[in-house]
């Protein structure tokens, strides 16, 4: 039977998760910034703060890794790292996609894509509207047409 | 145009999980992992591909301050000014205590991705020299200091392998490297002290 493998940010859901990671957040940790590696096959993220993202990854073993998306140019910013069950295939479908939570809506400006996948952007959810891409290496800007725009991401 | 279309999730997926897809590599050798250097030395050297990719800009800091030249030493009654001739070499230094100026892939692999990313280049050495002027007041002495501009970057390597490495097909590895900005100066400053009585018998005589 198969199954969808969309996925949306579960905003509330991984918060909740990644406070009972981190223990108390300490009252200077709003200044630095968040980084989240969300698992797409089980909607699961992890979040941590400072630059620990890798981290984070090594949490996420098993999976690979499909994406990190910026909220800031030239990977400055929170970032959000979305790791899936295998490489892209490179047979000219999207192979996955992404749609983001309320959370990241509007603010990607700088992508990596890793695991053999070109990142396609999207300004709609599932994949509507306007298209962006693809970007095939990491991009510290990804241009005025899709800047603070993007609410889903294919990956193909 | 590529279309759209979304892919199945199946028990055979998992499977490739299961296979070993990714890991990170240990700073040490541990049993049945190679070390983070011997990952390394595979990038572009046995890999399908590897990739650096940055966790962020260059993060630019001051080095160290530290004497450059010789001092001078003023013996005489008068405020002299003295010219200290200098010359620094300011080097890098990273995770793995490997020159990136080596023709190594992945120190390639990690210059290509600076400059595409920044477009500016990452300078494995840089060396500055300068004559600097210093005004001595009688019975001190005088020297030079110069703390170099740095820029340190953070990331990761992503490799793919043809066929399993250490039993995985696909590793990664954070890396960290720490070199001097190209074309920077640094911060260069004079200072005085009187001399020790050591300083006076050897310089004064």
């Amino acid at each position: 039977m198969a199954r969808n493998w969309t996925r949306t940010v579960l905003t509330m859901a991984a918060a909740a998760s990644s406070m009972s990671l981190l223990g108390a957040v300490p009252a200077t940790a709003a200044a630095t910034t968040r980084h989240c590696v969300l698992n797409s096959v089980t909607g699961v993220q992890h979040c941590s703060s400072g630059t620990q993202r890798s981290a984070a990854v090594e949490q996420e073993a098993g999976q690979v890794v499909q994406g990190t998306f910026f909220d800031g140019p030239d990977y400055t910013g929170n970032s959000l790292t979305i790791t899936g069950p295998e490489l892209c295939k490179k047979d000219g479908w999207v192979n996955w996609q992404f749609d983001l939570g309320d959370d990241w809506k509007n603010k990607i400006s700088s992508v990596q894509p890793w695991g053999d996948c070109w990142v396609w952007l999207y300004p709609e959810p599932n994949l509507g509207g306007d298209r962006d891409g693809p970007f095939k290496e990491n991009t510290g800007n990804v241009g005025s047409f899709m800047d603070d725009r993007t609410q889903s991401i294919g990956f193909s | 145009m590529t279309s759209k279309r979304t892919a199945w999730t199946a028990a055979g997926l998992g499977l490739l999980t299961a296979a070993g897809l990714v890991l990170t590599a240990p700073g040490a050798s541990a049993d049945g992992q190679p070390t983070a250097r011997e990952l390394l030395d595979k990038c572009n050297n046995g890999t399908d591909s590897c990739v650096f990719h940055p966790a962020g800009p260059p993060e630019e800091h001051t080095g160290a301050g530290h004497q450059v030249g010789e001092a001078a030493f003023n013996c005489t009654g008068d405020l002299q000014r003295s010219t200290v001739n200098w010359s620094d070499t300011t080097g890098e230094s990273n995770s793995f205590g490997v020159s990136l100026s080596a023709e190594y892939g992945f120190s390639e692999v990690f210059k290509v991705s600076i400059e595409t990313s920044y477009q500016h280049t990452w300078e494995s050495s840089h060396t500055e020299g300068q004559a600097t002027n210093v005004d001595v007041r009688p019975g001190e002495k005088g020297w030079v200091e110069r703390a170099p501009k740095m820029q340190k970057v953070h990331g990761t390597y992503e490799m793919h392998f043809p066929d399993k490495f250490y039993d995985h097909y696909i590793w990664y590895q954070d890396f960290d490297a720490d070199g001097p900005v190209p074309g920077s100066t640094g911060d260069i400053t004079q200072h005085t002290a009187p001399m020790t009585d050591q300083e006076r018998a050897e310089h004064c005589g």
